[in-house]
């Protein structure tokens, strides 16, 4: 019974944090994008290390490129990515640089209205300015395709678009990643990877009723990964207890193969041939170190 | 807003109770399903054989990457799929039900491990001169290569693998395995 008392605490809080922002307290504010011209390379590299395929393109049924992912089931409800191609009615082909700096670091559509944090925005938001221009350089190079992905469909009272400014106003931080001049460089380039665009947290790190990562149990894993899957800890104590080196990790997440022989599907397996597969073998191993050592 | 918390409150009720159950774990009796997961294993332990080879942990050796290639090869293709009769499901196995409306893909997954195990059999003693990683192009500027999931990108040819390096047909093969199982297998 305590589970459903701290949600109805909960709901009342975030109500009446809902009330107060809309009354009193400020928004975070997104972030304004300053940059040089963006490197589509350079963006392709990031897009891919950001998993931004594997939401938003239908693979599994042949769907074109970045048009609209397959249906994510969550716990509040099923959302489709959706199409994030250049076409301008049913893509962001209307979009500035501008309008994406603000997706990307402030949950924020053009239109004004706030994003659902299924779209892993407060990790994105670690992003700098630069990488963040680059990313929208490549994204101009992929063909436009026509046709909307379909609605969200949330359930009561998550459907409720208000409560997420309270969420953002809770959750949010939109300030870019900043070093650890304590740690290695490679120890900080893992963090930036793991805590930015790989969103690890975002399926490894439980989420409390409110939808905010239990941040007590990071990476912990937990019972409600997309589809009902279960997620594997990956703290790096779970991770030696299960036998895993710094290797193991790299490893897997170049090739999906684990210590036991096996191959790795469902979820992370997209996540590895839509994007580990993808980075150079440092940033895996920076990667790996930042989880065993965190 | 009383009417709001009870509705939220049946709802976190209801998903806890989801979370409690599961099945209980019985014997396999059907024998394809039986026999397919035992060539699985069969599978997996060549593939514990060859990870500590392909990650560096343990010296090369090609003749034992060569045996285990033979393994995974002598299993790939018609060998595994004649093992999955339409609808052949069971609360031991993990395959999907996908596996029979896309049964052309999951086809071609078995034949392509074939080719890549082939490819790998042959390229044992070569020279390791490629690490077998992705890489570069643009999103859209090679739209190919970006919709690409890893690994597309090797030779599909057991030929032509077996002139590159080992590690090329190891990491192609390897995402084979994982492409199949995020399409075709239950991960819970």
């Amino acid at each position: 019974m305590g589970k459903i008392f701290s949600f109805l605490f909960g709901l009342a809080v975030l109500a009446g944090t809902a009330a107060l922002v809309y009354l009193v307290i400020e928004e975070p504010e997104p972030r304004l994008i300053t940059a040089e011209a963006g490197d589509a390379e350079r963006g392709t590299y990031l897009a891919r290390m950001s998993g931004c395929i594997a939401c938003h393109t239908n693979s599994q049924a042949g769907g074109a490129l970045l048009a609209g992912g397959p249906a994510i089931e969550t716990p509040f409800g099923t959302f489709y990515g959706p199409n994030i191609t250049p076409h301008e009615e049913a893509g962001i082909g209307y979009w500035t640089l501008e309008d994406f700096g603000k997706a990307m670091t402030g949950g924020r559509a053009p239109e004004g209205y706030a994003y659902y944090p299924v779209f892993p925005y407060p990790h994105y938001a670690k992003l700098s300015d630069q990488d963040i221009a680059d990313i929208w350089a490549a994204l101009q190079t992929v063909p436009p395709v026509a046709g909307r992905a379909q609605p969200n469909r949330l359930e009561f009272p998550y459907d409720q678009r208000m409560l997420l400014v309270a969420w953002q106003t809770l959750f949010l931080d939109t300030s870019p990643f900043q070093p650890d001049p304590d740690r290695s460089a490679t120890w900080n380039r893992g963090a930036f990877i793991v805590e930015g665009p790989g969103h690890c947290a975002a399926c490894h790190t439980p989420r409390n009723l409110l939808g905010g990562p239990e941040s007590d149990q990071a990476y912990a894993g937990g019972k409600t990964g997309p589809g009902g899957e279960s997620v594997p800890p990956i703290t790096g104590e779970a991770l030696r207890e299960a036998g895993w080196s710094l290797q193991d990790v790299a490893f897997a997440l170049k090739t999906g193969v684990t210590p036991s022989g096996d191959a790795l599907g469902g979820s992370m397996g997209e996540v590895i041939q839509g994007g580990t597969a993808w980075l150079t073998d440092e940033d895996r191993l920076a990667i790996a170190t930042y989880l065993m050592e965190r | 807003m009383i009417k709001l918390f009870s509705i939220g409150g049946l709802a976190a009720i209801l998903v806890t109770a989801g979370l409690a159950f599961t099945d209980p774990p019985r014997a396999e009796s059907d024998p394809d399903i039986k026999e397919r997961m035992a060539l699985m294993k069969d599978m997996g332990q060549a593939m514990r054989t060859l990870a500590p080879i392909f990650k560096g942990t343990v010296a090369y050796d090609a003749e034992a990457v060569r045996s285990a290639a033979e393994t995974i090869r002598a299993r790939s293709g018609k060998e595994m799929t004649r093992l999955f009769p339409e609808g052949s499901l069971s609360a031991q196995s993990e395959a999907l039900p996908a596996i029979w409306t896309d049964w052309e893909r999951f086809a071609m997954l078995a034949d392509e491990l074939g080719f890549y195990a082939t490819g790998l059999s042959a390229a044992a003693g070569n020279p390791r001169t490629d690490s077998g990683s992705q890489g570069g192009g643009t999103l859209g500027g090679q739209a190919a290569t970006l919709g690409e999931q890893a690994g597309e990108a090797a030779p599909k040819d057991p030929e032509a693998l077996g002139k590159l390096s080992p590690d090329v047909a190891f990491s192609a093969m390897a995402q084979t395995c994982g492409t199949c199982h995020t399409s075709f297998r239950k991960d819970d």
